[in-house]
């Protein structure tokens, strides 16, 4: 599903050019699980944005059901990222002045579905997850918890083949971050979506199928032991 | 403080240029307005003051008369008087051809006695002058070089004193003109050239403003036949003490009394007063709308370090601190922006300065402003005030600051919490503010009772705003939604998300279009006023004045020749004639008016508030009066009262007949029939005639062949009544011209204050924008819901603004103009003047959201996700 062949992004010119990454080279299948795991500035999240589109790699490619991420333009990229991604933020992301459900139809009413069915599919969704009598509550009265798992429904309302998740768990505590990895495993074990995890947490790491480990802009891919540093203690 | 001030406020206002610009180019304009306006009337008010105190001199005291002025033979008597000196004065604006249009003060004197008075002598030593024609008795002096001199300026007087139609000149004058000694000079007096001769010159002196101005000095003799004024001058100049003054007063005939010459300045500056007034409130305006945009500002400023706050106070800052810190940024804003503002009133000032001038010339008395003057204690309040408005603006903003915990975390969304649990409070306030602006507008009192009931309506209207931009935002929601999809929908919750800075963007806006609404419909109205009275008092064909009056207004008259020969024109139906004169009424300056009673009452439709128009006509050729609506309300005087003025028989009481409708003259005026004032004052001296044409003459023939045969003769200005009404009507529009650049720059800083309110939302909301464009949000979506979110707020500005102007012209129409200026004004409005607010606010509100989508395109999505 996706191939990401040669990688190189950095930031800034010349000697003060910063490298967030450095040939990084991926294969990933349709329906795998996959961590990027690393400390903070390894390079996850600029990987995860490259993959969504919203960044464009300093050389390299990115091949994802067959496009070329950078041939595509403005508006290509944006119906990619409407219709064959779902992006989950670390911090949620979700619009202060919407409704949980308007939150969470967001995408398909920017993909013109009418109001009526996407509020069937968004409610279909939440009561999946168990937020269905949420669905009138603003974002700011719900939990930490609960705003993710309305970000998730968010994410899965185009039903997109690709779910990216930034630090999903990065501010949630441990249970409620265990429920919300088990749910990203249920969408790659269940419904076969292609699910790419960023992560600094050795506990997330081991929900994944495969487990990359970023470093320096440099990614390599680990088996799964069921112990490795964890690199949230290390400096 | 300053410590923190340097560490935390100066650099978050250097990251942020833009904004920190708008706001300082928002206070910079509230002051410029504020400061252009002053200036202009101080300029107006010193060169009129300064001419006058430059021709009085060194008087004391002046003898003023009636209409008529002061008889030869009280000027005489005054002049034998022990314990005083005095001397008599004529004194006129005339045009010279040889200065282009250029007006020229013609002083007519008595050289012996002024010489106390003024420095008019055309020699540098006075005394030596003086001392050697007195002594001299017209024996040769010695043949010294300055005998000589003092010889020749002997001569010169002698022959200004004894030749007719010789004048002095100033020096400054005769350079201009390019003229000397023996050069003749052709003035235009009423409506007659006359020529006068030079006979000499008078040096220019240090320190003396009279010998720097255009002046012609004549013997009072030449002075009274050049002016036609044969047996009076206009006043008696006096220097004595008040003791003696005291003694003289009671001793003069009436209507003389005797007046400071300070006098005459109060007078002007009494009649002024309402229209100074009235343009002083307006630049207020500026700053008023000013300090919404230092308001937004400086609270966007606060919501945006408010996680810096919360740890500079868990590192141990004081809320005293962080308060006083806030203080300080808005004091630096202030004050740099109120110096930016004294520069820029200072150049809008010399657009303000001619343009007041030309209105006061329009409608009051003729002055010349040389230049624009710098008043340092007007800067000092204009510097003032906008740093009083700056730190009234910062106080909220700097009390929220106060209220930040010390904590990292902090939720963002407390602030519109209470802004919308506040919006029913001050929507409650608001309507409490409408009930006072209501009983402000009935209470009796003066005109500033109007401008609180203004400025109260308008604090309404603003309180009124957050739970008008809630509810309006509620019911427009689902059919924006319905037409704009999502960028509709966001839009309009994104007005609700953001109230506390939404709303206050709307209502300065909101309060701007108001203004620009409520001072349209009451020009509008006004207008629309004038052209009913115009065509109900102006019936005649033609109307005919002394070019002369362009300068010297009420002192030009018409020459009885002129009005014989046009009377005696067979196509001539009837003739009035009209005569203003300046009259003093209970401490105030009022105009006395004389008229043909029996042609107005038979061709004229004059509107009166009271009787029936017959009645009132016959009662005026019996001796009654009428006065105008002005006078009527400045006096408090209704039909069936009675006047006292004073006449040449002593004081005498006048009843008044009827109050009529006049827009002519706001100071007021007393009408009568010309028997009733020549049995008072003397015959009247004729400023203008109308003059009604047969029904089958051809009135351009007519007006043609009296242009050709008055032409070598006469200077006279004859114009149809169309071209009299159009005239009329050019003088209405330029007197609201200067009104017009208020509105415009007020409408600027309101334009400025959404520009910044949008840019704010918008950088505010970053990271919202990078999440919608991350789930899919095409660029252009987005555009769609930002111009939808700020055409949304002008559009909601322009619906509150189109009740509040309506409310705002009430009070100016029913409240303000009746009270300044006396004048009854029918309210009309036209859909069109809506429709233009609307559009307004509409363009004023996309065009401020262009850059600020601009800017939020340079971001990239990526960048945008990690704003804080």
């Amino acid at each position: 599903m996706i191939r990401i062949e040669n990688l190189h992004k950095s930031f800034g010119q010349a000697e003060s050019a910063i490298i967030a990454l450095r040939s990084v080279n991926l294969d990933i299948a349709a329906g795998e699980f996959v961590a990027l795991y690393g400390a903070s500035g390894s390079g996850k999240s600029t990987l995860l944005n490259l993959l969504c589109g919203i960044d464009s790699p300093t050389a390299g490619q990115i091949i994802i059901d067959g496009k070329d991420l950078a041939a595509l333009t403005d508006d290509e990229a944006t119906l990619f990222r409407r219709n064959t991604v779902g992006f989950v933020f670390q911090f949620f992301n979700l619009l202060p002045t919407l409704t949980v459900l308007e939150n969470v139809i967001l995408p398909a009413q920017l993909n013109g579905l009418s109001r009526r069915d996407a509020e069937a599919r968004g409610r279909h969704l939440l009561a999946q997850l168990g937020l269905d009598d949420r669905w009138q509550a603003m974002p700011d009265t719900l939990s930490g918890g609960q705003q993710q798992r309305v970000a998730i429904c968010r994410a899965l309302m185009n039903d997109p083949s690709l779910i990216l998740a930034d630090e999903p768990t990065g501010n949630l505590d441990s249970e409620t971050g265990l429920h919300i990895l088990s749910i990203l495993k249920d969408l790659s074990c269940q419904k076969q979506k292609t699910v790419i995890m960023a992560t600094h947490s050795h506990h997330a790491a081991r929900f994944a199928d495969r487990l990359f480990q970023m470093c320096d802009g440099e990614l390599f891919e680990m088996p799964r032991p069921t112990a490795f540093p964890d690199v949230t203690k290390s400096g | 403080m300053f410590r923190l001030f340097r560490i935390f406020n100066s650099r978050h206002l250097r990251r942020r240029p833009l904004e920190t610009f708008l706001v300082l180019l928002g206070i910079a304009l509230g002051v410029a307005v504020m400061v252009g306006i002053d200036l202009a009337n101080q300029n107006a008010i010193r060169s009129f003051r300064e001419s006058v105190e430059t021709v009085s001199g060194r008087a004391t005291h002046q003898v003023v008369g009636g209409p008529a002025g002061v008889p030869d033979s009280v000027a005489a008597w005054l002049m034998r008087q022990t314990g005083i000196e005095a001397a008599p004065i004529l004194e006129y604006l005339a045009l010279c051809r040889e200065a282009g249009d250029q007006p020229v003060r013609v002083l007519a004197i008595d050289p012996l006695a002024d010489t106390f008075f003024r420095d008019l002598a055309p020699l540098q030593e006075d005394e030596e002058m003086t001392t050697s024609f007195s002594a001299s008795s017209g024996s040769p002096l010695n043949s010294s070089p300055n005998a000589k001199q003092v010889e020749r300026a002997v001569q010169t007087l002698i022959k200004l004193m004894t030749i007719p139609g010789h004048a002095l000149i100033t020096e400054s004058f005769a350079g201009k003109l390019g003229v000397d000694e023996s050069d003749s000079l052709n003035l235009l007096i009423s409506s007659e050239w006359k020529k006068v001769v030079i006979a000499g010159m008078i040096p220019a002196r240090v320190d003396d403003r009279l010998s720097d101005e255009n002046l012609l000095v004549v013997d009072i003799a030449t002075g009274q036949e050049l002016l036609n004024r044969p047996g009076f001058v206009d006043r008696v100049d006096l220097i004595g003490d008040e003791a003696t003054m005291e003694k003289l007063r009671q001793l003069l005939p009436p209507p003389l009394k005797i007046s400071r010459p300070e006098r005459r300045s109060e007078y002007v500056d009494s009649m002024l007063r309402s229209f100074r007034l009235n343009l002083t409130a307006l630049s207020l305006l500026a700053v008023f709308v000013g300090m919404f945009l230092i308001y937004n500002t400086m609270m966007f400023s606060v919501l945006q370090r408010h996680k810096q706050i919360g740890i500079l106070r868990c590192l141990g800052v004081t809320r005293r601190q962080v308060v006083g810190d806030l203080f300080l940024e808005a004091t630096l804003l202030g004050v740099c922006g109120a110096a930016l503002g004294l520069i820029l009133g200072y150049f809008l000032s010399r657009y303000t300065t001619p343009t007041v001038g030309t209105t006061i010339r329009d409608l009051y008395v003729h002055i010349q402003i040389a230049g624009v003057q710098v008043d340092s204690r007007i800067m000092l309040k204009g510097f003032l005030l906008g740093l009083i408005a700056t730190w009234i603006a910062a106080l909220v903003p700097a009390l929220e600051a106060a209220r930040v915990a010390p904590a990292v975390a902090v939720r963002r969304s407390s602030l519109e919490i209470r802004a919308s649990r506040f919006a029913p409070r001050f929507a409650i306030l608001g309507f409490t503010f409408l009930l006072a602006t209501v009983v402000l507008a009935f209470v009796p009192g003066g005109v500033l009772y109007g401008f609180a009931a203004a400025l109260v309506l308008a604090l309404a209207a603003v309180l009124l705003t957050p739970l008008f931009t809630i509810g309006m935002s509620r019911i427009l929601s689902s059919p924006i939604q319905q037409r704009a999809g999502t960028p509709g929908l966001l839009a309009t919750r994104g007005i609700r998300g953001a109230l506390s800075r939404t709303s206050v963007a709307i209502a300065a806006l909101m309060i701007s279009l108001s203004m620009v609404l409520g001072m349209q419909i009451m020009i509008n109205s006004f207008r629309a006023s004038i052209e009913t009275w115009v065509g109900s008092i102006l019936r005649a064909d033609l109307y005919v004045s002394p070019l002369g009056g362009a300068t010297a207004r009420w002192q030009a008259a018409l020459p009885d020749d002129f009005l014989k020969m046009i009377a005696s024109q067979p196509e001539v139906a009837a003739l009035n004639t009209y005569r203003a004169s300046e009259f003093e009424y209970n401490g105030r300056l009022i105009y006395l008016v004389s008229i043909r009673g029996e042609v107005l009452m038979e061709r004229t439709d004059f509107i009166f508030k009271q009787g029936s128009d017959r009645d009132n006509w016959q009662a005026l050729r019996r001796g009654k009066v009428f006065v105008s609506e002005s006078f009527a309300q400045r006096f408090a005087i209704t039909a069936e009262d009675s006047l006292e003025l004073s006449t040449r028989h002593g004081r005498r009481f006048f009843h008044v007949a009827a109050v009529f409708v006049d827009y002519s003259l706001d100071q007021g005026q007393v009408m009568m029939d010309h028997a009733t004032y020549a049995a008072s004052w003397g015959p009247a001296r004729i400023n203008s005639a109308g003059i009604f044409l047969k029904p089958e003459t051809n009135v351009q023939d007519f007006l043609n062949r009296v242009r050709a045969a008055s032409a070598k003769t006469f200077a006279v200005q004859i114009n149809s009544n169309r071209e009299l009404r159009q005239q009329i009507l050019e003088v209405f529009d330029r007197t609201f011209a200067i009104t017009h650049v208020l509105q415009v720059l007020a409408t600027i800083v309101a334009f400025i204050g959404i520009v910044s309110a949008i840019l704010s939302l918008l950088i505010e909301r970053t990271r919202e924008f990078g999440t919608l464009r991350a789930i899919g949000m095409s660029w252009a979506q987005m555009r769609r819901m930002i111009f939808l979110e700020s055409g949304l707020m002008g559009g909601l500005a322009s619906l509150l603004a189109m009740p509040t102007g309506f409310a705002l012209a009430l009070v100016l129409v029913h409240v303000i103009n009746v009270r300044s200026f006396g004048w009854s004004i029918a309210l009309r409005t036209h859909p069109m003047e809506y429709a233009q607010i609307a559009a307004i606010a509409l363009a004023a509100a996309l065009l401020a959201a262009l850059y600020p989508m601009w800017r939020l395109q340079k971001i990239s999505v990526a960048a945008a996700l990690r704003e804080e």
